[in-house]
């Protein structure tokens, strides 16, 4: 168990597969409490585990200008325990956190004033922090709320954040359910960000091993930015690094207060479980936590895009692309179709891509998705690519566009509709098999679509596209101003210094 | 990475009991006032069953889902590679399922599979094969059969080892873009060496070397019944099954495998310090030494266990996590693993960090000193009452599916195992004790003898890399494909002899007035291609429209095909419909088109293409002189031609394909005149020096009447 958060969680791609759908819609047990909370369940005894999950509807989409990476920052902080775990005296202890945020906010904005910083004064607050942190240290029990977790055998204990919202997850051996519901509610209530600065250190490290040092993570984030211009969908979910730089513990403590109240949340318990006594086990824990206004949605739309943008990354790397086209997201009917057409396009050996592009040498590798790089507002088609050198990125990219246009003017084929409406279904019934993945899925459909039956919906509308539908698509939003073009190119060695002859003498 | 990550398995027993110890908190915590109903439960036990032809069975009925799995094992690995064929064993693997079987062309082979939304997989690990089948329970007699003809009778198809081995050397061309797979590749090798298996990794020339007939020996020499181990779960009769798997499986049979002999490593570990440079914010570090030689009993195993979760391996509460990343904020992915071996070898024990530049020798310090500690302190009671706690609790987690739980007991007997082992796991955790702990940790970790590998800028390190030893920089190159050859500067004497030896040839070929004449050429030939199946005969007509379209139209007792060049793209069309072919052809394609005599010639007197004279050498016994030009793809022509005759006599280039480069060369002989033009009448084609096509021209007309429609691809 490696303590990765991912940041991006893309559900929408593994969704082939939920039960059955009548089989699924029997075995879902709702309820929804007085404050809004709302819990589902799926009994299944298969083994002594269960899977809880919790998602807040909170991502980095709902941070305002000044608080970018916020939502990452508080999920990385929210493992810090809470007023009596993390602490031999929270009374005590408060104290010393308040007068570390005094210095840590002087000190970030001293260092803001990049070279205009007084450097004696950094070195003198980077002191006071120090013996601030040190003192903390008489009552921090540093990892005591994961390690209470591992101790009673949790695994898959872990958080992520992405545009859209917030999961926290972890499996445990049945018997722990009460154990769960009382940290969980205990982190709701009583959430101490402990630790902050260092955390934020780590954080640092989190955003130069995944984008900073990473080409596709590089490419990602680029990718984005210049996709969306307006929509925060476009801002990177860890944050730009001068934005990490300036997070604090107000911040942190804000967002929670706004975002993270039951009647913004889902709960989802899958595994060995009574589903009436976990009902009455959750009303114990979480009934009393108060419901509250929501926040405001998202009012900023991303404007029509009016040309092809291209841009290029720079780094030592072989080449990869990303292209990606603007489309709206559920529950237009366009995205079913979307959904479609991307299984089409790259689900398996028998898709169009790989027989056309990867089986012909073109690419090592081509994908689609439908849905990046959130599902709450509209998003992107999204292909992504690796050439096979001596192939460049503008062959695969000719490739590509010869296999969209395809679906444009010719009409799918009937036995590729029932391959894939036949996996659909098998991947329904398979991932009945996990109870992680069950938490997962659930989770995601009541949070995001605001109905997890919009999984059965879904397997429904499936059934209902025609190749017209397909075409049509196609044509709508297939097209050159509508698509974002990014390209990894290798970096220039810098040329090699010409000494001028005579100067050198 | 080069090799994956096996953890020592953590596995059953038949009724747990979770009992949970409390350890002593100092501050009141409410959830220490929990009580926990005790779990009972019976996990099933895999059935296990020998077919008669050796292949050993473990089975579970499940009847909750519609669904069959089964996951096998074949005992091989990537470690039987040859050493001058490394990287043979995983690209077997993915030609035994892309190349179809003798029966199933591959096509066919993933229409039917996908069509019923069931899998068969092939893969590789060091030291050992998989295989796997997944159906819907509706299907599995089909699947069945599938899965036995994939395992029986692959066809590793020619074209798609080539696809594959194109797969494999775009991989080595992308191997450094990864700190982590860099650090890695170069940690393991420095260890073992580049000679042994556990150490060496494929170069691009081992995998040009890989022939189908590697890939049926490969083949012939492992996958055997009864070298074979399956788990099968699902909603199946036991009854049933086993009968349908004797009939799938009908006429296979044992055979003695020899195995190779792996070369065992002596278990010294010898320190050293090695950095390869990247321009990156943050370095990857690995440090590290050899694992541990493990025999089936191995009694350290439970200490191992609980030291090494302490250590790196036990996540969020590992003191690695929660001294360099949750106290020091000096990384994000902190840990350590301890690797054993199936064979003679050790493994590898290894903790990894990737750290800011500015604070690298500060993450090494840190960790190095943990693994001091460890060894000189014993744990304090609480963290390892805490440790073994998770173990035990944890446990159930190796119990959450018949498939995990029958694989297991597989993966168990497969390794060598003791019976009794999972049962008896929770009871030999719970002994363990403090000394036990440091026991291992002075026996099997050795923090003076630490073989550090970082990726990054040492530049920016905060203190010398050489304060942990001297230090060894590793140069990385970028592996390709033979690049093109370089064109020499030209002189300007070389340049005017060229234009010399070039008027000649013009007046030779028939004069320029004639050659711009031509606007089209329609040759027909008997043409014999050397294929590695042995000679086949074809009739082709070639059909030219200068400058840039071409034609050939093939008869092959399959029927007949087409290859048309539109100027850009290549396609082909036979019966089967229209397709385009990989640009890496279309390249081939036109620079095949730009040698063509006639426009060449046009093209060179009207000094449209820079030319320059190289020497003089013989061809077909007449001394010839060399002109060189420079191909649409860059690489080089050199153009040889007859000081007796003047007329062209020789091509010779290097083309790659494929991801091989190859020398070709074309000769031209048996020259005849077609309208005042001389034209060669026998062309013979080599590839590396072995006679690859031979030309035999029957007939050539110029501007004949050709509808150009024919140039030209319905879109």
């Amino acid at each position: 168990m490696k303590k990765i958060r991912y940041m991006l969680i893309l559900f929408l791609v593994v969704l082939h597969g939920l039960a059955s759908a009548q089989n699924l819609a029997d075995r879902v047990v709702e309820h929804t409490y007085p404050n809004g909370l709302k819990l589902l369940m799926i009994e299944r005894h298969t083994s002594p585990t269960v899977a809880p999950y919790i998602l807040f509807k909170a991502g980095s989409v709902d941070e305002s200008d000044d608080s970018r990476g916020i939502a990452h920052m508080l999920e990385h902080m929210l493992f810090k325990g809470t007023k009596t775990i993390g602490t031999t005296d929270y009374g005590k202890e408060k104290t010393v956190l308040e007068e570390i945020d005094k210095i840590g906010d002087m000190l970030d904005m001293e260092r803001a004033k990049g070279t205009k910083a007084d450097a004696e004064k950094i070195t003198e607050l980077e002191e006071q922090l120090k013996v601030k942190q040190e003192a903390a240290k008489e009552w921090v029990v540093s990892g005591e709320y994961t390690e209470i977790y591992t101790q009673h055998g949790s695994t898959g204990f872990n958080a992520g954040t992405s545009v859209d919202y917030t999961i926290y997850t972890v499996e445990l051996p049945s018997n722990k359910l009460e154990l769960w519901a009382m940290l969980e509610s205990d982190r709701l209530k009583n959430a101490v960000l402990r630790q902050f600065y260092v955390e934020r250190e780590a954080v640092k490290e989190e955003r130069r091993m995944a984008v900073d040092s990473r080409p596709g993570g590089k490419l990602y984030e680029q990718f984005m930015a210049a996709a969306f211009t307006a929509h925060p969908y476009g801002m990177p979910i860890i944050g730009w690094p001068s934005d990490i730089a300036m997070l604090n513990r107000e911040k942190a403590e804000e967002f929670f207060k706004i975002h993270y109240a039951p009647n913004n949340s889902v709960m989802v318990i899958v595994g060995d479980i009574n589903p009436d006594k976990t009902i009455k086990l959750i009303e114990k824990y979480f009934g009393d936590i108060p419901s509250q206004p929501l926040p405001a949605e998202v009012t900023v739309r991303e404007p029509e895009q009016e040309g092809e943008r291209r841009i290029e990354v720079e780094f030592d790397a072989e080449p990869q692309m990303m292209i990606g086209f603007h489309k709206p997201t559920i529950p237009h009917f366009d995205d079913y179709v979307l959904d479609m057409i991307s299984a089409i396009l790259s689900d398996g050996r028998t898709s169009r891509f790989y027989k056309n592009i990867v089986e012909t040498g073109i690419a090592v590798s081509v994908d689609s998705i439908n849905g990046y790089p959130g599902a709450r507002y509209n998003n992107l088609f999204v292909v992504t690519a690796t050439p096979r050198s001596p192939n460049t990125t503008a062959d695969v990219e000719d490739a590509i566009y010869t296999q969209l246009e395809k679906l444009k003017t010719e009409p799918v084929e009937d036995k590729e509709f029932k391959r894939i409406l036949k996996q659909i279904d098998a991947g329904f019934i398979r991932a009945l098999s996990s109870n992680s993945g069950m938490a997962n899925q659930l989770a995601f459909y009541e949070g995001i679509a605001g109905d997890w039956r919009y999984i059965l919906d879904w397997r429904e509308k499936m059934y209902e596209i025609t190749t017209d539908d397909i075409m049509r698509v196609a044509n709508t939003y297939f097209t050159k101003s509508n698509r974002t073009v990014a390209t990894l190119i290798k970096k220039e060695e810098p040329p090699e210094e010409i000494v001028d002859e005579e100067e050198a003498e | 990475m080069h090799r994956q990550f096996t953890h020592l398995l953590i596995i059953s027993t038949l009724i747990f009991c979770f009992l949970f110890t409390s350890a002593l908190f100092t501050y009141a915590k409410p959830h220490e006032d929990l009580v926990f109903e005790p779990i009972k439960f019976k996990p099933p036990v895999p059935q296990k069953h020998t077919l008669s032809n050796g292949m050993v069975l473990y089975l579970i009925e499940d009847h909750e889902l519609p669904v069959f799995n089964i996951s096998g094992l074949v005992k091989t690995g990537t470690i039987y590679d040859p050493i001058d064929k490394i990287g043979l064993a995983s690209i077997f693997a993915s030609v035994m399922r892309t190349g179809g079987t003798e029966s199933r062309v591959p096509d066919a082979l993933n229409e039917e599979l996908e069509s019923m939304a069931a899998s068969v997989e092939v893969g590789m690990s060091p030291e050992y094969g998989s295989v796997s089948l997944s159906t819907m329970a509706e299907d599995i007699e089909k699947g069945l059969e599938i899965f036995a003809d994939v395992l029986r009778n692959p066809a590793f198809r020619e074209d798609k080892l080539e696809l594959r081995k194109q797969q494999a050397v775009e991989s080595i061309r992308r191997r450094n873009d990864n700190p982590i797979q860099l650090a890695w590749r170069n940690f393991s090798a420095i260890l073992y060496g580049t000679d042994h298996p556990f150490g060496w990794y494929s170069e691009i020339e081992d995998v040009e070397s890989i022939t189908v007939d590697d890939l049926k020996a490969f083949h012939t020499k492992y996958y055997h019944p009864n070298n074979i181990m399956l788990s099968i779960t699902g909603d199946f009769d036991t009854e049933t099954l086993i009968t349908q798997l004797e009939n799938v499986f009908d006429g296979w049979v044992k055979a003695e495998i020899e195995f190779p002999n792996i070369a065992a490593i002596e278990n010294t570990p010898i320190p050293s310090v090695n950095h390869i440079h990247k321009e990156l914010p943050q370095t990857t570090m690995l440090i590290g030494h050899y694992g541990i030689k493990r025999s089936p009993d191995f009694p350290d195993i439970y200490a191992l266990r609980v030291m090494n979760d302490i250590l790196g391996e036990g996540g969020f509460t590992s003191r690695l996590m929660s001294e360099v990343r949750e106290k020091h904020g000096l990384a994000y992915m902190v840990g350590s693993l301890m690797q054993t071996s199936l064979y003679t070898n050790p493994g590898e024990w290894f903790a990894y960090s990737q750290t800011r530049t500015e604070k690298t020798a500060e993450a090494i310090s840190l960790i190095i000193d943990i693994v001091r500690d460890l060894r000189e302190n014993p744990v304090p009671s609480d963290e390892l009452q805490r440790t073994k706690d998770s173990l035990i609790n944890s446990f159930v987690f190796g119990f959450e599916s018949s498939s995990q739980i029958a694989f297991q007991q597989m993966m168990l007997d497969f390794r060598g195992y003791a019976p009794g082992y999972l049962e008896t796991f929770t009871d030999n955790i719970a002994k363990v004790t403090a000394e036990d702990v440091q026991n291992v940790a002075q026996k099997y970790l050795h923090p003076d003898a630490l073989t550090i590998v970082t990726v990054g800028n040492q530049e920016n390190f905060d203190r010398p890399l050489s304060e942990f030893g001297d230090v060894n920089e590793i140069e990385i190159k970028q592996s390709e494909p033979t690049p093109a050859e370089p064109i020499p500067e030209a002189s300007e004497s070389n340049i005017a002899k060229a234009k010399e030896i070039l008027a000649a040839a013009v007046d030779a070929h028939g004069g320029l007035d004639n050659l711009t004449a031509v606007k089209n050429a329609v040759s027909e030939s008997n043409s014999t291609v050397n294929t590695p199946a042995g000679k086949a005969d074809l009739q082709v007509k070639f059909l030219h429209l200068f400058p840039d379209k071409l034609r050939q139209d093939v008869e092959t007792p399959q029927g007949k095909m087409s290859y048309v060049f539109d100027g850009k793209t290549v396609y082909v069309v036979s019966s089967m419909g229209t397709q385009p072919l990989p640009p890496e052809i279309s390249k081939s394609f036109n620079n095949s088109v730009f040698r063509e005599t006639i426009p060449l010639l046009i093209n060179l007197a009207q000094n449209i293409i820079p030319v320059q004279y190289s020497g003089t050498e013989e061809v077909q016994g007449n001394p010839a002189a060399i002109l060189l030009v420079q191909q649409p793809s860059g690489e080089m022509l050199k153009i040889f031609i007859s000081e007796e005759t003047h007329l062209i006599v020789k091509y010779a280039f290097r083309e790659t394909e494929q991801g091989v480069t190859l020398n070709k060369e074309q000769n031209f002989s048996d020259y005849r005149d077609v309208n005042g033009v001389k034209m060669p009448y026998h062309i013979v084609q080599t590839v590396n020096g072995n006679p690859y096509i031979e030309n035999r021209i029957s007939s050539i007309e110029f501007n004949a009447e050709l509808d150009e429609t024919l140039f030209e691809i319905e879109k």
